[in-house]
């Protein structure tokens, strides 16, 4: 690749921010333990998570896919700041 | 940015959530503003006070922030009745934001970190820098953040880990840098615990200081949750990761050094992560061996120069969070059988 030996900012393009989001769930050995119902003590349902998150977050809170596809809104939102850079900290 | 678009598709007019120092709400309220939606955000109480210019953005961006514990909930009017000088806590602001949102129909509830969803979302962060290593022919040998509910840091580690998972990259390391005043990893017990203080939100399993945890006002560093993601938990106890408890003089010892040899003045949190990556350093140079040590510095320290002045007016001091303190809280545990 042969970059410049002094360089100090690496740049990604914004065509380079990522398309999915990552989902380690699918990756682990065993699965993580359940939430449980603050009152029961059960292992929650949906219905239980309903009030406070929209269906969307609770199934991507339990789901095993290991990619999960950015959609094109919140892709281009991400532009405003995104990528963000890396720097190599030769003074330190 | 994702939590707030799933909620407007859904049709939430409103969120509600918690904030520490401030940047989790910095974000969620420009999020609303942009996509239309109204915000709310319970700000711990002692750093509402300290860091003022933080409120006075997420209010430009036009959320409404109170200080938590705050007379607008009950669970907010149950710890001032207990105790009105409450500094308050990421527990108590949790409790307030999900009681809010548990009792609007048009709210909903936003959280910053520890559920699996939001870890997720983070993971643009580590993808990204994967991508950029490997444009550049470099490649990690270790991976050091820092660690509060765990969203930078699984945000970062999580697509470096997952090779380490599938045998790809074994000897990747993977170090979390928490403050010895908040030491969730280290000195937390690995049970299951509400993720707030009140008791309203679900039990998870995570490392937990106990849910009744407040930390001690003079801690300037941020990163004062009681619990940490169930994900970071299970990684840690799998020993796929390591932690470490940094004290809070030596944290901003390495910020300044940071500063002064690179320009940029890292956020007291992201400090954190600066003095893992000096230490990690340092004990290359110890050992005469060459590691390519990459860090995330999660956040910048422009709205917190105020921390900055009482570290250099010789005003801040070390804090390990005492023992009996950690038995006391988690004596509090709720008793969950299997």
């Amino acid at each position: 690749m042969g970059s410049d030996k002094r360089q100090t900012k690496f740049l990604l393009p914004e065509r380079d921010i990522p398309a999915k989001w990552y989902n380690i769930q699918a990756d682990l050995k065993t699965p993580l333990p359940p939430p449980l119902h603050p009152g029961t003590h059960q292992p929650l349902g949906p219905a239980d998570l309903a009030p406070l998150f929209p269906m969307e977050l609770i199934k991507q809170e339990v789901s095993q896919e290991r990619w999960i596809e950015i959609p094109d809104e919140v892709r281009d939102f991400y532009r405003l700041w995104r990528p963000t850079p890396r720097y190599r900290a030769r003074r330190l | 940015m994702a939590q707030v678009y799933y909620n407007k598709k859904e049709g939430v007019q409103r969120l509600s959530t918690e904030t520490g120092a401030g940047q989790w709400g910095s974000a969620l309220a420009m999020a609303c503003q942009m996509f239309g939606l109204q915000c709310k955000v319970y700000m711990v109480k002692v750093s509402y006070q300290q860091k003022p210019y933080r409120r006075i953005l997420m209010e430009t961006w036009g959320a409404q922030v109170v200080a938590s514990p705050s007379p607008d909930t009950e669970s907010g009017k149950k710890v001032l009745e207990a105790d009105p000088d409450s500094p308050g806590s990421l527990g108590i602001a949790i409790s307030e934001a999900v009681e809010d949102a548990a009792k609007r129909e048009d709210t909903k509830y936003s959280l910053g970190s520890v559920l699996n969803h939001v870890l997720m979302h983070q993971t643009v962060i580590g993808l990204e820098t994967k991508k950029q290593l490997d444009r550049a022919d470099d490649e990690a040998d270790v991976l050091v953040g820092c660690i509060g509910g765990g969203s930078n840091f699984a945000g970062f580690s999580f697509p470096f880990i997952a090779d380490k998972l599938s045998g790809k990259k074994k000897k990747l390391r993977v170090v979390a840098i928490e403050p010895s005043a908040c030491p969730s990893l280290t000195k937390g017990k690995y049970v299951y615990d509400f993720g707030d203080t009140v008791g309203l939100t679900p039990l998870v399993k995570m490392h937990t200081l106990g849910h009744s945890f407040v930390p001690a006002p003079m801690h300037a560093g941020g990163l004062r949750y009681h619990g940490m993601a169930p994900l970071i938990c299970k990684l840690y106890d799998e020993g796929v990761m390591e932690a470490r408890a940094v004290s809070q003089l030596a944290t901003f010892e390495a910020a300044v050094t940071f500063a002064r040899a690179e320009g940029i003045l890292p956020a007291p949190e992201a400090a954190h992560a600066v003095r893992g990556a000096i230490d990690e350093a340092l004990r290359c140079k110890e050992e005469g061996r060459k590691r390519t040590i990459v860090f995330n510095l999660c956040g910048h320290g422009y709205l917190d120069l105020s921390a900055y002045e009482a570290y250099m007016a010789g005003k801040l001091q070390d804090y390990e969070y005492p023992a009996e303190k950690v038995a006391e809280a988690l004596r509090g545990l709720p008793s969950v059988k299997g």
